[in-house]
């Protein structure tokens, strides 16, 4: 998405930023609130007249599964729970990490400085402590070791929506700050190891840079040649790293300005490869398992958008899961997300 | 793929945002109301 282009309007930064990890409405073709039917839906067959990819193979047939339903209660004085799309938010022990809000989500600044982080299990959830000075906090996700993470939220003295990446280490929040002054940041994924990972976005500079922490430490991550910024958005425990790097308007010949792509720790930094598009504007990893592979979405030539799976090697990304397409909406497409 | 609407009780809130899956296969997700108010669970397997 073209988050350097809107860094200047600080709410739409933010707000763009954080949309990443959920805050966005229903997919496209589902109503809120609307009932279910008990008829079984098979999705997966193209919704607007393109041709599918392939379907995956030699899966367990999910039909099988059946799933009971705990509700998570809301925390005090707010009117709903929620739990962002960072794929982290529960542990292998059943911890579970989200926040509680007041009103519509995402709605207004309200929203952003009113929610409160949650950890805990369904009906022990305790509310995590809000960072000094900073009156709103998400939590995004919770690791194996009771450590969550996400942002606290604020606004500057220009009236600016701005947020800092937090981690909360068995309850005590530690603010992680920014690459630089002036800028908005947040946590989007950490691995079992304490290794956290984001991107922090200079409204002087104009751009976002993927960046990750380790005990106190902020690095920028490398960018390729071209690259002019880009984001973190995933970690493993061997500390691979996935999200996209951001080509302006400059991209290799052939490509879209976003590509996703793979840092991996070497000698002390990190060696990166781009994982390609899918023949659009946008591409970005989203998560990456111990094993290496990579899961994120892409946008392809017409515009639509694929969940993808990236399984090593020399190859670039290819859609390999039968996925809905949807139709982003025009201001979605504008912002190339 | 099977939408995970159809693999939770009846009168189950339409599931529109899914918050992640560990190990053991429990799974977080999400209900979103026209009102712009959610409604959270956490997906146990059933064996």
């Amino acid at each position: 998405m073209k988050r350097v282009n809107t860094a200047t309007a600080s709410f739409g930064a933010l707000a763009i930023l954080l949309a990443l990890i959920g805050l966005g409405a229903p997919a496209a073709g589902q109503q809120p609130g609307s009932p279910r039917t008990g008829a079984p839906r098979q999705i997966g067959m193209p919704s607007r007249g393109h041709a599918s990819a392939s379907s995956v193979s030699g899966s367990v047939d999910e039909r099988d599964l059946r799933y009971a339903v705990t509700q998570v209660e809301v925390l005090p004085n707010q009117q709903s729970s929620f739990f962002p799309t960072s794929g982290s938010t529960i542990n292998n022990g059943g911890v579970v990490a989200g926040y509680s809000f007041s009103g519509a989500l995402g709605a207004s600044n309200d929203f952003y400085l009113t929610a409160v982080g949650f950890i805990g299990e369904p009906g022990k959830l305790e509310a995590l402590p809000l960072l000094g000075g900073w009156p709103g906090a998400f939590a995004f996700g919770i690791t194996n070791n009771k450590q969550a993470f996400g942002v606290a939220n604020n606004v500057d003295s220009a009236g600016n929506l701005v947020a800092t990446p937090v981690v909360w280490d068995h309850g005590s929040p530690i603010n992680l700050g920014t690459l630089l002054p002036n800028s908005t940041a947040a946590a989007i994924g950490m691995n079992n190891r304490g290794e956290v990972v984001g991107g922090s976005i200079s409204f002087d500079l104009n751009v976002e840079t993927p960046f990750v922490w380790y005990k106190g430490q902020m690095k920028a991550l490398p960018l390729l040649p071209g690259a002019v910024g880009g984001e973190a958005d995933g970690i493993n425990d061997p500390g691979q790293i996935t999200g996209f790097l951001d080509f302006g308007t400059t991209p290799p010949p052939g490509t879209g300005e976003f590509h996703s792509v793979l840092w991996t720790p070497k000698a002390g930094s990190y060696v990166v490869l781009d994982l390609g598009t899918l023949g659009g504007d946008f591409s970005t990893g989203q998560h990456i398992n111990n094993r290496g592979q990579v899961v994120g979405y892409a946008t392809d030539a017409q515009g639509f958008t694929h969940a993808y799976l990236w399984n090593g090697g020399p190859s670039k990304i290819s859609v390999c899961y039968r996925a809905e397409h949807i139709a982003l909406p025009s201001a979605s497409t504008s912002a190339g997300r | 793929m099977t939408d995970l609407d159809d693999l939770v009780p009846l009168g189950t809130p339409l599931l529109t945002t899914p918050g992640g899956i560990n190990d053991r296969g429990e799974i977080t997700a999400s209900a979103s109301l026209a009102d712009g108010s959610t409604i959270s669970f956490v997906l146990t397997p059933i064996h």
